[in-house]
């Protein structure tokens, strides 16, 4: 059986970070990907069929057939659902998991998310908790991600957030024709502003150009490779040092454990050319780093006879407090042009209501969006009150897809325990391993959050020449998807978290979680910039550790 | 996998005429001649084979709305007839006997028509790119 210090399961932002910190700490370590490793041109700009709209199927992973998890519906029934389906959760499954097609908004975390119950107390129902850190432990790991892979961006009025020691390492993106125009309508409501820091070169970095501004950001790859992704930075780093094996197609199976409940190493099933093997390696530790639905998922399906509810999961903690972001937001359309074609598009943000909003847990960011493609501005954009066809309809949209203007944010969600991923006791995938099955939605007090942050959208786009505004409050349902959080949640009492304070599974001394699992709270934010964050501290723990 | 759609002639003339009412042409085409009637019929043999019948059932119903309602096929009576035609599917106010919900089908319908005109050429519809050009994206 071959041995590696390290087994590292996923190579999204977690997993590749870990990858890189240990491997250039000089342990052997193997990182395994189920998806695929695919070229730019392998990642098809298909309208259709791609991580933003999959009408029919996705461009980076996972295939839609033989895929399938289940979901628990009102009534009770368990649902089979496939990866282009609502309810499904899906991220992307390739080299560089979800930062392969990202839109790579690399937001830090605010002080007071870092404490949510504390500031805001605990809503009935909810699990709404204080992390284990805070901001100004987690600040050191943010510059380190800012700068060794590359974020821009830009300081002005942000004041009211987090302190950082270092300024942006690259200048923001230049500002849009719509970014410039939600800044009048800002200014004008004394709301302070600042543009979307990105995971995105606007310079030359890391000896990659700078964008190119094409229209096709999230959802696709990068064609001048300016985004960066755990693919492009911190993967090739760990495999340059001759410490680090990779294995795409390789799906985890289980986690093993020995007879005295250790764990021991992992086993995987590879597909090669249509045939598929089942290989098991030795690990001096293992680390998850598939997701929130997907490490849960290992962890459940780990179970041994010492383990008979999985790994880590003594306290029945695991895969519950599932949370990704509500996004309200609100159209309008201007009477002057608001669109020039340069994207990404997000350019322009505000962050005076993440917190301090009265009556209201907490809040969120809100900004302007990426270029919407056409057929995702007639599925997602449309007022109510036009006629959804004839001429009305096409001369609706010649005459508004250059005038029109959208704010939306992430709302910080209030998490419910019930919101969880399980495994099925039904359904499998094609390997025989039973599939994650998701049940519950967030905390109703999200929904009074998300409601105000759509009257702010509302507020923002009056100020900034609409001539016409509309929007609609979603009901209560289970998010999670592209921002998935919360599975694996971290902290100091194993009754009530799944990992220590360092993203080590409280059960046992040689097992790790790093990835959005352990986020507490999810922020009024994008995740990343925090997942890569968490990655890089706990991965520095695992290293300092050992040599100790 | 791939099954051939067995439409007649009366089904891809209703189709056509159906999704360009939905589209219309004005100075930029309409779905029809952009080349969404082919996207339909691709998206058919492919993604949406299970939609087939819905399809085929549909189309047939729309037919005979037209005939009992206006006395001729669907793509032979006026534009105004076809539109309140549609329009009576729309709201499932069917004077015939359908074997599928005539919203659903509809609402399939303009689903797949707007799919086909506005995303990407390499999809099958949106010939030359033209709703890009003509909403200026």
């Amino acid at each position: 059986m071959k041995s590696y210090d390290a087994v590292i399961i996923g190579s999204g932002a977690g997993g590749g970070v870990a990858a890189c910190v240990l491997a250039e700490a000089g342990m052997q370590v193997l990182l395994l990907e189920r998806g695929k490793n695919l070229s730019f041109d392998e990642i098809p700009r298909d309208n259709l069929r791609n991580q933003r709209l999959s009408q029919y199927g996705h461009n980076a992973g996972p295939e839609i057939h033989d895929n399938p998890r289940t979901v628990i519906d009102d009534d009770g029934n368990e649902k089979i659902v496939a990866p282009h389906q609502n309810g499904y959760q899906n991220n992307a499954a390739i080299l560089g998991g979800g930062t392969r097609v990202y839109g790579a908004q690399a937001w830090r975390f605010m002080p007071q998310d870092f404490r949510m119950a504390t500031t805001y107390g605990v809503p009935e129902g909810s699990s709404l908790a204080d992390w284990p850190i805070d901001y100004e432990e987690l600040e050191p790991y943010y510059e380190c991600v800012e700068v060794e892979m590359g974020v821009c961006g830009d300081n002005r009025d942000s004041d009211h957030l987090g302190k950082r020691k270092k300024s942006f390492p690259m200048p923001p993106v230049p500002s849009t024709l719509s970014g410039q125009t939600l800044e009048r309508g800002a200014k004008s409501l004394g709301w302070k502003t600042l543009p979307v820091p990105l995971l995105i070169n606007s310079v030359e970095y890391n000896n990659r150009p700078p964008c190119v501004q094409c229209k096709f950001c999230v959802g696709f790859a990068c064609p001048s490779d300016s985004k960066s992704g755990s693919q492009n930075t911190v993967i090739p780093r760990a495999i340059v040092t001759g410490n680090c094996d990779l294995i795409c197609e390789a799906m985890a199976e289980r986690i093993d454990t020995n007879s005295e409940g250790r764990v021991t190493g992992v086993s995987y099933i590879r597909d090669d050319k249509g045939t598929s093997a089942r290989i098991s390696v030795a690990a001096g530790l293992v680390i998850c780093s598939g997701g929130a639905v997907e490490s849960a998922r290992l962890l459940l399906n780990s179970k041994s006879d010492r383990h008979p509810q999985g790994l880590g999961n003594e306290y029945d903690q695991v895969g519950r407090h599932l949370q990704g972001h509500y996004y309200p937001g609100a159209f309008s359309v201007n009477e002057d042009i608001t669109y020039d074609g340069i994207g990404p598009g997000p350019s322009i943000a505000t962050c005076d209501f993440n917190h301090g909003n009265p009556g209201i847990v907490g809040g969120g960011m809100l900004a302007n969006d990426f270029i919407k493609l056409p057929i995702m501005f007639w599925k997602t954009a449309l007022p109510q009150d036009i006629s959804r066809w004839g001429l009305e309809n096409k001369q609706w949209m010649r005459e508004n897809y250059r005038r029109y203007l959208q704010v939306m944010g992430p709302v910080q969600e209030i998490p419910s325990p019930d919101g969880r991923v399980k495994v099925s006791g039904q359904v499998t995938d094609k390997y025989g391993l039973p599939v994650a099955q998701l049940s519950g939605t967030q905390h109703p007090e999200t929904l009074r959050t998300s409601e105000f942050m759509r009257t702010k959208a509302v507020e923002w786009l009056q100020a900034s020449g609409a001539k016409k505004i509309w929007s609609n409050s979603p009901p209560l349902f289970l998010s999670g998807g592209q921002h998935q959080a919360g599975t694996c949640r971290m902290g100091d009492d194993p009754k009530t978290s799944v990992t220590d304070r360092w993203g080590r599974v409280h059960s046992h001394q040689n097992l790790f979680v790093l990835d959005g699992s352990l986020n507490v709270t999810n922020g009024g934010f994008n995740p990343v910039l925090t997942i890569l964050a968490l990655a890089y501290r706990g991965a520095e723990h695992i290293v300092s550790d050992r040599v100790l | 996998m791939v099954k051939e759609v067995d439409f007649d002639e009366i089904h891809i003339g209703v189709l056509e005429a159906a999704i360009d009412r939905l589209i219309p042409p004005d100075d930029y085409p309409g779905a029809k001649d952009s080349g969404t009637g082919v996207f339909i019929i691709q998206l058919l043999r492919g993604d949406e084979q299970h939609l087939q019948s819905l399809y085929r059932e549909g189309l047939r119903a729309l037919n005979e709305e037209a005939r009992i309602g206006y006395g001729n096929n669907f793509a032979d009576i006026s534009l105004e007839q076809q539109d309140a035609v549609l329009r009576q599917i729309e709201k499932s106010a069917v004077q015939t006997q359908w074997s599928v919900d005539p919203k659903v089908f509809f609402d399939t319908l303009l689903r797949h028509t707007t799919e086909g005109f506005y995303s990407d050429a390499a999809n099958g519809g949106n010939r030359d790119s033209i709703s890009w050009k003509m909403i200026g994206f």
